[in-house]
């Protein structure tokens, strides 16, 4: 995923993902989801994208802060890609203030830049 | 892997262990990571404690065999594989992969059903079943070309159906018979065409019975201890050991067994013809011979090995465990048995603790499994034995089995007032309902700081560290990092004040990982960092967490090429290490920079 192979990370995902459903598991797979819900928003399947994103806030504790901001954020890209920017903005926002209280640096950096993503392709098309 | 230590040492089983290790040592004097390889093949053989991470220990054993093979080619033979450890397994498969500089050469041997359960294993070379006119070859090589007449020899081709050992047994069979007939016998045998027995069971069988008595009970105390055997363990299981070597001589002239390298290398040996030879023997005994069997043979190996002994409980508590078994099967629980039960739970208590260390957690389910089967309901030691067997499980991913151990637990430990074991089954719930996604993380918080305030008047070391730490992971996930890094450094100190080496690193990783996204500047998570992997310099995956760290929070200053070196570090340590079976905690230490 860092080194952008995301083709090559989506069977890796899978497999684990397979794993931890088999064993019960909820909270690490919660994770994984959203992870693969990013590689597959890369490789441009959003259907898929959006349905395990919304899985992973679904099965993940609902004060698990990761995955339920950065499940809105791909739901935030999804929308956004698909054109939806009022709803796309309505999830980048709410991820944004989910993270607001939160010392988890990285996490309210990169929700702000996908808010930002939202805002801008809005202000294109207002320009437009 | 004792026994290619050993082996590769020189260490017999009479030497101290002071003795073993220095041969150890002498062994690797050379290379500069020579006191890294010796420590943690030492620990994996239980020559000497530890709580390097079956990872290290992967590593040092292929470093290990990679200063065997400097001087000569190495030959690895490793039997029987299907029924290996997981760790093991991951150990072999990873050899042609990370030892490249070296002339290794390793050989499998597997029934099918290993490639069945471990789909990723190289195609096998399959042996397949002989062809007729490879048989004949065989009868032939076996007896001569005129030692059977030509029907008997076509009967035993197509008896044998191109297994190997039946038609050797059924050679073997018919030759005992003709001998049995005396002299004249051989034409009239054949001429009446004696009836081959009908399966390789029947006929191993029908060899065993027909064989003089003290053979026969020779070779069923031998098959007690396993398809290679001691002469000396099995004269000290005969009741009249007086017979051993005459029986050993004559089974061996039945080709029933032939001597061996023995495993304990100041002992002699002999292995049996076939592993399914040594199987019918053992079952052609009698359950409570076979339990006094075992019984006598644990004593044996405790009596050779002395203060050894930590390197061969495992086998020990396995021959005790059988003969409790056996008694069990014949009668209602009795003293003998309950004697038994507690000898074997005596040896796999500390043989489970050294899995753990190793954070070896399939192992270590698997001895917890068989020492909590042994101990009584009431026991003192069931709760706490329970929950780290309960640990182990979520651990391997067996959830479901970790749920009916923690409730196990939780009842053991009411019934028997034990209150610190109580609090770390509850612990364990709360962070199983947690993964299950049952139980918020807030709730899981608050029952952490009760646990703590509970445990901190009984000094209850370790179980004290798991509420910190488990406080620790739920608050890094609520997004509150700061108080997650306080929570594991609380976790590591008590750890470090009881001791308990093994809960002071998990806690030191966990508090490395905290540090990069949250609020500490990266100047003080750099100090602290390098402070904390200063504890255990040798284990490879703080240094590795440590590095990570420090790489991330370098690159955060704008050092990019420092940054860069302290993740190529990282990096070479977790490529030497091999797969984990830790992959988010991976995902996280193979950050990169962007």
């Amino acid at each position: 995923m860092l080194e952008g192979e995301y083709a090559a990370a989506e069977p890796l995902l899978r497999y684990w993902c397979d794993f931890l459903e088999a064993a019960g598991e909820h909270t690490v797979r919660s994770s994984g989801l959203v992870v693969l819900a990013q590689a597959l928003l890369a490789l441009g399947d959003l259907d898929e994208a959006e349905r395990l994103s919304r899985e992973s806030q679904q099965i993940a504790n609902s004060d698990d802060l990761a995955v339920q901001v950065q499940s809105r954020s791909v739901l935030a890209s999804v929308l956004r890609r698909r054109g939806d920017l009022a709803q796309a903005e309505n999830e980048a926002r709410r991820a944004v203030e989910l993270v607001t209280h939160s010392d988890w640096l990285n996490l309210r950096g990169e929700r702000l830049e996908v808010l930002a993503d939202v805002l801008a392709a809005l202000a294109g098309r207002t320009r437009r | 892997m004792g026994e290619i230590v050993r082996q590769a040492a020189g260490i017999l089983e009479s030497d101290t262990p002071g003795t073993a290790w220095d041969k150890l040592r002498s062994l690797l004097s050379e290379p500069p990571d020579a006191r890294f390889i010796a420590s943690r093949v030492a620990q994996a053989i239980g020559l000497r404690p530890g709580v390097a991470s079956v990872e290290e220990i992967a590593h040092a054993t292929r470093r290990f065999v990679e200063v065997l093979a400097r001087e000569v080619p190495v030959v690895l033979v490793f039997d029987d594989i299907q029924w290996a450890e997981p760790a093991l397994l991951d150990l072999i498969a990873a050899f042609p992969r990370l030892v490249v500089t070296s002339q290794v050469f390793v050989l499998c041997l597997a029934r099918p059903e290993l490639t069945d359960e471990h789909l990723g294993w190289p195609a096998p070379l399959v042996v397949r079943p002989l062809a007729d006119g490879e048989s004949q070859a065989l009868v032939v090589q076996l007896v001569g070309e005129n030692g059977l007449d030509q029907s008997s020899a076509r009967r035993v081709v197509l008896a044998g159906q191109g297994n190997p050992l039946f038609v050797e047994e059924l050679v073997a069979f018919l030759q005992e018979e003709v001998s049995a007939q005396g002299p004249e016998g051989d034409h009239a045998v054949a001429g009446q065409e004696v009836a081959l027995p009908p399966s390789l069971g029947a006929v191993l069988a029908a060899r065993l019975d027909a064989l003089e008595q003290s053979a026969r009970a020779w070779l069923e105390a031998g098959s007690v201890e396993g398809e290679v055997f001691h002469a000396r363990a099995t004269e000290a299981m005969l009741s009249a050991p007086e017979t051993a070597s005459e029986a050993a001589e004559l089974a061996a002239a039945r080709r029933f067994v032939e001597p061996t390298t023995p495993l304990l290398p100041s002992e002699s040996a002999f292995r049996f013809h076939h592993l399914l030879m040594r199987d019918a023997a053992y079952h052609a005994t009698a359950k409570r011979a076979r339990a006094n069997l075992h019984e006598r043979f644990a004593d044996w190996l405790e009596s050779v090995v002395q203060e050894r002994l930590p390197e061969y409980q495992e086998i020990v508590a396995h021959h005790l465990e059988q003969a409790c078994g056996y008694l069990g099967e014949l009668g209602p629980v009795n003293d003998s048995q309950l004697r038994l039960a507690g000898r074997a739970a005596a040896h796999l208590q500390p043989a489970a603790e050294r899995a753990l260390a190793r954070s070896d957690q399939a192992a270590a389910a698997r001895l917890l499994e068989r020492l909590a089967s042994l101990l009584p309901e009431r026991a003192a030691e069931r709760p706490g034995v329970l929950v780290d067997l309960a640990f182990c499980l979520v651990g391997s991913g067996r959830l479901r089995e970790a749920a009916v151990a923690l409730e196990s637990a939780a009842s053991c430990a009411a019934a028997t007032s034990d209150v610190v074991n109580g609090w770390r089954a509850t612990l364990e719930q709360v962070w199983l309902d947690g993964l299950l996604g049952r139980y918020p993380l807030q709730r899981q918080v608050d029952v952490a700081e009760k646990a703590v305030a509970a445990l901190e008047p009984l000094g209850a070391g370790r179980a004290l560290s798991r509420a910190w730490r488990l406080s620790g992971d739920s608050l890094y996930n609520l997004g509150r990092c700061q108080a997650g890094v306080a929570a594991y450094q609380e976790a590591a100190g008590v750890a470090v004040a009881c001791g308990d080496q093994g809960q002071e690193i998990l806690a030191l990783q966990q508090l490395m990982v905290a540090l990069v996204p949250g609020p500490m500047p990266a100047k003080a998570a750099i100090e602290l960092c390098r402070d904390l992997v200063g504890r255990d310099p040798d284990n490879l995956l703080l240094q590795a967490s440590a590095q990570t760290s420090v790489g991330v929070h370098l690159a955060m200053q704008n050092r990019f090429d420092e940054a860069r070196k302290e993740l190529a570090g990282s990096r070479r340590i977790l490529t030497d290490l091999g797969p984990s079976p830790l992959p988010s905690q991976r995902c996280f230490l193979l950050h990169r920079l962007r």
